[in-house]
C-alpha cells in the first residue's frame, strides 16, 4: 500500500532525524512534533502541541498527540484552556498515562 | 488572557449537547476558535466559554457534529452595556450616582476632635468653635483646606496646645491635640494642707476652713504651708482645766491666697530673620509596598534643590470587618524654598524677642491672674542676636492642695 511505504520511509528518515538530533543536540519536542507537558502537583497538566482532545469525562481526558494520546485520570476533570497550541486540565489528576509509540 | 480583559471584550456561557462533543470542540479548535473552563454539566450538557465574537463562527462545527448550542448566559461589558443602553434611565440613574458621591467626597462633612492623652484646660467644644471661627465648618470643599497652615494656626492661636495636627480622612477632618502639661489641681477631699504654689508675697489670706499660717505681707517658700489643716487648740483652751487634753483637729484646708509672685523668662532674636519661601519647584517620588516589597513607581535620582522643605504622604489599604490588602503607596514631594533674609533694626528684633518671651510666660500664669507690672531687660548676647529677659510681677492665687495623707 501506498500509505505503508510512505510510513516505512518515514522510518528511515526519522532514523537519520534522530542521530541528527542527538548530534546536534536540539529540543525533541520540537523537531518530532512532540507532545509537551507541564504537570502543577496534582491540580494541572497543561499539554502543548497536542492533536485535539479525544474524549472528555470529568474522570478522563484523553488528549490527542503525534504517536498517539496522552490520558490524564482523575476527579471533577475540567478543560481550563482549549487552544489551538495547549490544552490545560484542571481538577484533582491522579494519573498520567502516556500512549505514545 | 486575564479574567479582567475577557470580561471587557464580552464572553459567551454556551452549552452543547451532542453525542461526541469532543468532535465538536476539535472542529471548532480547527476553525481557530479557542475554549475555556469546559466542564461537564450532568450527562448531557457540555459547558464552555467562548469569546463573544466567535459564537457565529461556531456554527458549521455545530452543524457538523450534529451538536445543538445554546447560549446560557452573556458575559462581559459589551452586554452590560447593551442592557445600559435599552434602559437610559439606569444608565442616567448610575451617572447621576456616582457624579453625586463624586461632589459629596468634595467636602468635608464632618469636623471630629481627638485628644489623644486627654483634656485639661481645654475641651472639645473649644477646639470646634476655634474651628467655626476659621472657616472651617462643614460643608467645606476638601481642595480648600491646607490642614497644615491650619494645624499651625491652630497651634499660634491656642497657646495652652503642645501640639496640634489636622488630617483629612475621607470626609471627615480629624483635629488632633495634645495639651501642654500643668500641675494637677484637683481638689482632694481628705484632710490637707494648702501650701504656697511659688515664692511669693502674700497679699490677702482668706480662710474658709483651717488655720491661717501666713499674713499679708509675708514672704513665704515655694511648699510653706499657707493655711494649715491641722487645726491645734487655741491658747485659751488649753488654759481651761478640767477639760482633758485637747487634740488637734485634721481639716480639709480651703481659702485662697493671694500673692505676687515674679515670672521670669529669657529670649533672643536674630537681628537677620530668615523666611523660607516656597518657590512653586517640586519634585515627587512615588512607591507602591505589595506585600514588604517596595516598587518605585517614580523613582527620584537625588534632590536638585539646595534647601528644601519634605513633606510625605502615606496611603495603606483600609482595614475592612478584619480584611486588608498588603498594599501602601508611599509619596515623598521636595518642594524648594527660597530662604531670604530679611535685616532688621534693632527695635525690631527686640520686640520680636520680647513678643516670643511674652507668649511663652502667657501660657505659665494660671488663668485667674493679674499681670502688675512688666520688666524688660536688654541682656549681652551673642553677635547677631539680640537677647531679653522680661520679667512679669502677677498677683495671682498661690495656694495649692497638698493632702495630709
Amino acid at each position: 500500500m501506498a500509505q505503508g511505504e510512505k510510513s516505512s520511509g518515514g522510518s528511515k528518515l526519522r532514523r537519520v532525524e534522530s542521530s541528527l538530533v542527538e548530534l546536534l543536540d536540539l529540543p525533541a519536542d520540537v523537531v518530532f512534533d512532540l507532545p509537551r507537558l507541564t504537570v502543577i502537583g496534582n491540580r494541572r497538566v497543561v499539554v502543548q502541541n497536542h492533536r485535539g482532545i479525544v474524549a472528555y469525562t470529568p474522570r478522563q481526558v484523553r488528549v490527542g498527540a503525534t504517536g498517539g494520546e496522552v490520558e490524564i485520570t482523575g476527579e471533577e476533570l475540567q478543560l481550563e484552556a482549549i487552544l489551538s497550541e495547549e490544552v490545560v486540565v484542571r481538577g484533582r489528576i491522579a494519573r498520567i498515562n502516556l500512549r505514545l509509540t | 488572557m486575564p479574567g479582567w480583559l475577557l470580561w471587557l471584550t464580552g464572553y459567551l456561557v454556551v452549552r452543547v449537547r451532542c453525542a461526541a462533543p469532543e468532535r465538536f470542540l476539535n472542529l471548532a479548535l480547527a476553525q481557530g476558535l479557542y475554549f475555556w473552563d469546559a466542564r461537564w454539566m450532568g450527562e448531557e450538557w457540555l459547558e464552555i466559554r467562548i469569546r463573544a465574537g466567535d459564537f457565529r463562527r461556531l456554527r458549521p462545527a455545530a452543524r457538523q457534529a450534529r451538536a445543538r448550542v445554546r447560549i446560557r448566559r452573556r458575559v462581559g461589558l459589551p452586554f452590560w452595556w447593551r442592557a445600559l443602553r435599552r434602559r437610559p434611565g439606569l444608565l442616567w440613574g448610575v451617572v447621576s450616582v456616582v457624579a453625586a458621591v463624586y461632589v459629596w467626597s468634595c467636602f468635608v462633612w464632618s469636623v471630629e476632635v481627638a485628644a489623644p492623652e486627654g483634656w485639661q484646660r481645654l475641651g472639645p467644644g473649644d477646639i470646634l468653635a476655634w474651628a467655626e471661627e476659621n472657616s472651617l465648618r462643614p460643608p467645606v470643599l476638601r481642595a480648600n483646606l491646607d490642614a497644615n497652615r491650619l494645624a499651625e494656626k491652630l497651634m499660634l492661636d491656642r497657646q495652652e496646645l503642645a501640639w496640634a495636627g489636622i488630617r483629612l480622612a475621607g470626609t471627615r477632618v480629624i483635629i488632633e491635640v495634645v495639651e501642654r502639661r500643668f500641675p494637677d489641681t484637683a481638689t482632694s477631699t481628705g484632710p490637707a494642707h494648702l501650701v504656697a504654689e511659688r515664692d511669693a508675697v502674700v497679699e490677702e489670706v482668706t480662710v474658709i476652713a483651717g488655720q491661717a499660717r501666713v499674713k499679708p505681707g509675708d514672704t513665704v517658700r515655694r511648699g510653706q504651708i499657707l493655711i494649715a489643716g491641722i487645726m491645734l487648740p487655741e491658747e485659751g483652751d488649753q488654759a481651761q482645766p478640767g477639760q482633758g487634753f485637747s487634740r488637734p483637729r485634721l481639716v480639709s484646708a480651703r481659702g485662697r491666697v493671694w500673692g505676687r509672685v515674679w515670672y521670669e523668662a529669657v529670649g533672643q532674636a536674630p537681628l537677620v530673620e530668615e523666611e523660607r519661601v516656597p518657590t512653586g519647584n517640586q519634585v515627587r517620588e512615588i512607591k507602591v509596598i505589595v506585600a514588604g516589597r517596595e516598587i518605585n513607581v517614580k523613582p527620584l535620582r537625588g534632590i536638585p534643590y539646595a534647601s528644601f522643605q519634605e513633606e510625605r504622604w502615606w496611603w495603606a489599604w483600609p482595614v475592612w470587618r478584619g480584611f486588608s490588602l498588603p498594599l501602601a503607596v508611599e509619596a515623598g514631594t521636595y518642594r524648594e524654598v527660597e530662604v531670604r533674609r530679611h535685616g532688621r533694626s534693632l527695635e525690631q528684633a527686640l520686640d520680636a524677642a520680647r513678643a516670643r518671651v511674652t507668649a511663652y510666660l502667657r501660657v505659665q500664669i494660671p488663668a485667674p491672674a493679674e499681670i502688675l507690672e512688666e520688666q524688660v531687660q536688654v541682656l549681652p548676647a551673642t553677635p547677631g542676636q539680640v537677647r531679653v529677659r522680661v520679667t512679669w510681677q502677677v498677683r495671682q492665687n498661690i495656694a495649692t492642695v497638698f493632702p495630709l495623707k
